[in-house]
C-alpha cells in the first residue's frame, strides 16, 4: 500500500509548508509508539488521570425493551471530561511535550475534543487555542465554559457553514502560519496523514479494551459493533481492534444530514482524499444536523477503506430518530448520551428486531450528554416540565 | 512549447524579470476579470494566474477568502472559467495559469478538466494543497494536454526538497515568501533574504515568489533575489474600490505599471552602468 494511504484513501493533499511538519510528526508519533517508556506514561495518565479502562455495562432495560440480541455499552462518557476525546489528546499532547512544542491548537465541533485538549494542555502546562464555529459555540455553551475555565482561547470562526469543517480551515491556517512552534492536535482519524493513523492507534484502546471485556463475560465476540461516525474517531478506535475479526459486523451510523459515507462523493478536503459531500462543482456541501460533533462534510479515509472494501456498514440516522435513542437510553438506563453517541441507540429499532438472542450488540457510548441539555430541551417533552 | 515556456524564454533571453499578478474568478463579476486580463496584458504583466473559487481555500487569507466566497455566491464554476479563458484568448495572449485547489479540479475527473482547460487557452495550473508525491497522475494529464504544473517552495522546504521540487515542477517554481496564507505584510521575516539565497543555489529554474508581497516598494526590493513577483490580494482590494468593470480595470493597470517599473528599476540601472 503507498505509504499514508488506507487503499485509495487518505495521503497528503497539504500546502508545501506543511510537509516538513507532518514529517517530524510521523517520524516522532512512530518512534513513540514503539519507546516503551511513552508507552508507559500514556498508560499511567490514562488509567490515573483519564480513569480507564472504562466498563462495558450490560444494558438490561434497553435489551429487555427489544427482547432480542444483548446490548452491551462501551462507556466511554465515563472517560474523564465525558467523551472519548480524552484519549487522543493525551496521547498528542505527550507528543507535542516530546516534540518540544510550546503551544497546541485544536478545532472542535461539539466542543469535546477542544475540552480534552484544553484538559492535556493544563496538565502538562501548555498554552491552547481552539478553534470553534460561532453556530457551535451558541449551541455548545457549556463546553465553551469549561475550555475557558482550563486556560484555554477560544476563537470564534465567523466563516462558511461556522461549524466544524471552518474551525479545521482556520486551525489549518494557523498551522501553516505558526508552524515552528506549534502542535495541531487534530481531534478525529482525519486529516494528513500521519494523523488518521495516529489518532487511531490513540483511539485503540476502546477496542482493545472491549474485546477482552466481553470475550470475559460472554467468552465470544459480540456479532454487532456500533458506533457514530463524523470524523470518525470513537468508530475507528473501536472497529480497528476487531478488523481481522471477519464476523464481528461492524456499523458505522452517520447523522443523515451529513452522512459523507452514505450520501457523499470521493474528494480531496482538509489534507485527504476521502468520501467528501460535495456539489458537481466540487464545491464542499454546509451540512445539517443536531450533533454539532457529527456535523462535518467528510470522514476519516479509513472509513472510506472500510465502506469501499465492506469490511463495515455506514447508515444514516435522522435528527428525530437521534432524539429518540437519546430520551430512550436516559428513560431506560439512567445514562444520557451524547447526541453524538445517541444516533447510535436511535439506529436500533432498525436494527435489533432483525436479531436474534443469541446475537451481541456492542455500541459505542462515546459521550455524555450533560452538554446537549440545552439545545434539547426545547426539543424533547418533559414531563413536570414548567 | 505552450505560453509559459515561450514567455519564459523571453524573459530569460532579455534578462528581465517577470510580473505575475492573481484575481479571483468573477470577483465581483466576469466582465472585470476579463476586461482586467486586458488591461493587465497593456500594462506589461508576464502571467496571469486565474483563481478558481473553492468553498474551503485553507492557503489563503481573509482578503482572497471573501473574494472566493463572493465569486461563487455569484454563481462561478470550472465552466464558467472555461468559457471566460475562450472569450479572453480573443485578445490576451500572455500565459494563463488557472490557481485552484485539488477538489475543483478533480470533481469531474482531472483528465477532463486538463483537456477541457487546454481547449479553453490555459496553460497551467498552480494548486495550492497539492505536492509532488500526490501529483503523479494529475502531472501526466498536464503533460499529455501541453500544460504545466506548477509545485511551490515553503521557507521551512529542506535542501534537497526544493531541488526535487525544482526538478518536478513545470515552467517555473513558485516560492512561498513566507510561513502563512496569502494577503499583505507590513514586513516580510527577516530570514527572507537567506531563503531565497539557498532556492536560487538549489532550485535550477526559474522561481517566483509569491505570498504577503503587496506594493512597489516591497517588489523593487525583492527582484535581485529571484526571477519573477507575483501579487494578488493587493489586486483583489483594489478591484473593490470601482464600481464598474473598465474603472476596475483601469486601476489595476496603474498598479500593476507602478509594479512593472519598480521590477523593472534595477534592469535599468543595471544596463545604463554597463554603458558608462
Amino acid at each position: 500500500m503507498k505509504r499514508g494511504y488506507f487503499g485509495s484513501f487518505g495521503g497528503q493533499f497539504i500546502p508545501e509548508t506543511l510537509v516538513t511538519p507532518l514529517g517530524e510528526l510521523e517520524r516522532e508519533f512512530l518512534g513513540a509508539w514503539k519507546d516503551a517508556s511513552f508507552q508507559k506514561e500514556l498508560r499511567y495518565y490514562l488509567e490515573n488521570y483519564a480513569g480507564r479502562p472504562t466498563a462495558l455495562y450490560f444494558a438490561r432495560r434497553l435489551t429487555e425493551k427489544f427482547g432480542g440480541p444483548k446490548i452491551y455499552l462501551k462507556r466511554e462518557d465515563l472517560c474523564h471530561t465525558g467523551s472519548h476525546k480524552l484519549n487522543n489528546a493525551l496521547g498528542q499532547v505527550l507528543l507535542a511535550r516530546r516534540l518540544g512544542k510550546k503551544r497546541v491548537i485544536a478545532e472542535t465541533g461539539a466542543g469535546q475534543h477542544g475540552v480534552a485538549t484544553a484538559t492535556a494542555a493544563a496538565l502538562f502546562g501548555i498554552e491552547c487555542d481552539v478553534y470553534m464555529g460561532d453556530e457551535d459555540i451558541r449551541r455548545q455553551a457549556l463546553n465553551v465554559f469549561r475550555m475557558q475555565l482550563m486556560g484555554a482561547r477560544v476563537i470564534p470562526v465567523h466563516s462558511g457553514s461556522k461549524t466544524l469543517k471552518d474551525a479545521i480551515n482556520e486551525a489549518l491556517r494557523d498551522w501553516v502560519t505558526n508552524v515552528a512552534g506549534t502542535f495541531y492536535v487534530i481531534g478525529s482519524v482525519m486529516g494528513p496523514y500521519p494523523y488518521p493513523l495516529m489518532v487511531r492507534q490513540f483511539q485503540s484502546v476502546i477496542g482493545i479494551e472491549t474485546r477482552k471485556q466481553i470475550l470475559k463475560k460472554e467468552g465470544r465476540l459480540p456479532s454487532h459493533v456500533l458506533a457514530c461516525v463524523g470524523g470518525g474517531s470513537n468508530a475507528m478506535g473501536m472497529f480497528a481492534p476487531f478488523y481481522n475479526d471477519r464476523k464481528v459486523k461492524l456499523i458505522g451510523l452517520e447523522a443523515k444530514g451529513a452522512a459523507t459515507l452514505s450520501y457523499g462523493k470521493i474528494g480531496v478536503l482538509h489534507g485527504m482524499k476521502t468520501y467528501v459531500l460535495q456539489d458537481k462543482h466540487g464545491q464542499i456541501s454546509e451540512t445539517h444536523s443536531i450533533s454539532a460533533g457529527l456535523d462535518y462534510p467528510g470522514v476519516g479515509p479509513e472509513h472510506s477503506f472500510y465502506k469501499e472494501t465492506k469490511r463495515a456498514d455506514y447508515f444514516p440516522v435522522s435528527d428525530k430518530e437521534a432524539l429518540e435513542g437519546f430520551t430512550l437510553l436516559s428513560k431506560l438506563e439512567g445514562i444520557i448520551p451524547a447526541l453524538e453517541s445517541a444516533h447510535t441507540i436511535g439506529y436500533l429499532p432498525k436494527l435489533a428486531p432483525r436479531l436474534s438472542k443469541k446475537d451481541i450488540i456492542v455500541i459505542c457510548l462515546s459521550g455524555r450528554g450533560d452538554k446537549d441539555a440545552d439545545s434539547v430541551r426545547s426539543l424533547v417533552p418533559v414531563k413536570g416540565q414548567p | 512549447m505552450n505560453r509559459l515556456e515561450q514567455k519564459l524564454n523571453e524573459l530569460h533571453s532579455a534578462n528581465r524579470k517577470a510580473l505575475v499578478v492573481f484575481i479571483t474568478a468573477g470577483f465581483p463579476d466576469m466582465e472585470t476579470t476579463l476586461a482586467t486580463m486586458e488591461a493587465l496584458e497593456k500594462a506589461g504583466v508576464d502571467v496571469i494566474e486565474i483563481g478558481v473559487p473553492f468553498s474551503d481555500p485553507i492557503a489563503d487569507g481573509p482578503v482572497i477568502q471573501a473574494s472566493s466566497d463572493a465569486a461563487l455566491k455569484a454563481g462561478v464554476t470550472l465552466e464558467s472559467i472555461f468559457a471566460l479563458m475562450r472569450r479572453a484568448r480573443q485578445k490576451v495572449r500572455i500565459p494563463v495559469l488557472l490557481m485552484s485547489y485539488c477538489n475543483p479540479l478533480f470533481a469531474g475527473g482531472f483528465g477532463q478538466t486538463a483537456k477541457k482547460a487546454r481547449a479553453s487557452g490555459v496553460d497551467g495550473f498552480i494548486i495550492p494543497d497539492l505536492i509532488p508525491e500526490e501529483g503523479k497522475e494529475i502531472k501526466a494529464a498536464c503533460d499529455k494536454n501541453n500544460l504545466s504544473l506548477i509545485y511551490l517552495a515553503a521557507p521551512n522546504t529542506p535542501a534537497g526538497r526544493l531541488a526535487s521540487i525544482g526538478r518536478q515542477s513545470g515552467g517555473f517554481v513558485y516560492v512561498v515568501s513566507l510561513t502563512g496564507v496569502t494577503g499583505k505584510r507590513k514586513a516580510l521575516p527577516q530570514d527572507t533574504k537567506e531563503f531565497l539565497l539557498r532556492t536560487k543555489k538549489e532550485i535550477h529554474r526559474p522561481r517566483f515568489l509569491g505570498f504577503g508581497i503587496s506594493n512597489a516598494e516591497q517588489a523593487g526590493r525583492l527582484r535581485q533575489y529571484v526571477d519573477g513577483i507575483i501579487v494578488g490580494s493587493a489586486f483583489i482590494e483594489l478591484l473593490k474600490t470601482a464600481k464598474t468593470p473598465r474603472a476596475r480595470a483601469a486601476k489595476a493597470a496603474r498598479f500593476a505599471s507602478s509594479l512593472r517599473r519598480s521590477i523593472d528599476m534595477e534592469e535599468h540601472n543595471a544596463r545604463t552602468s554597463k554603458h558608462r
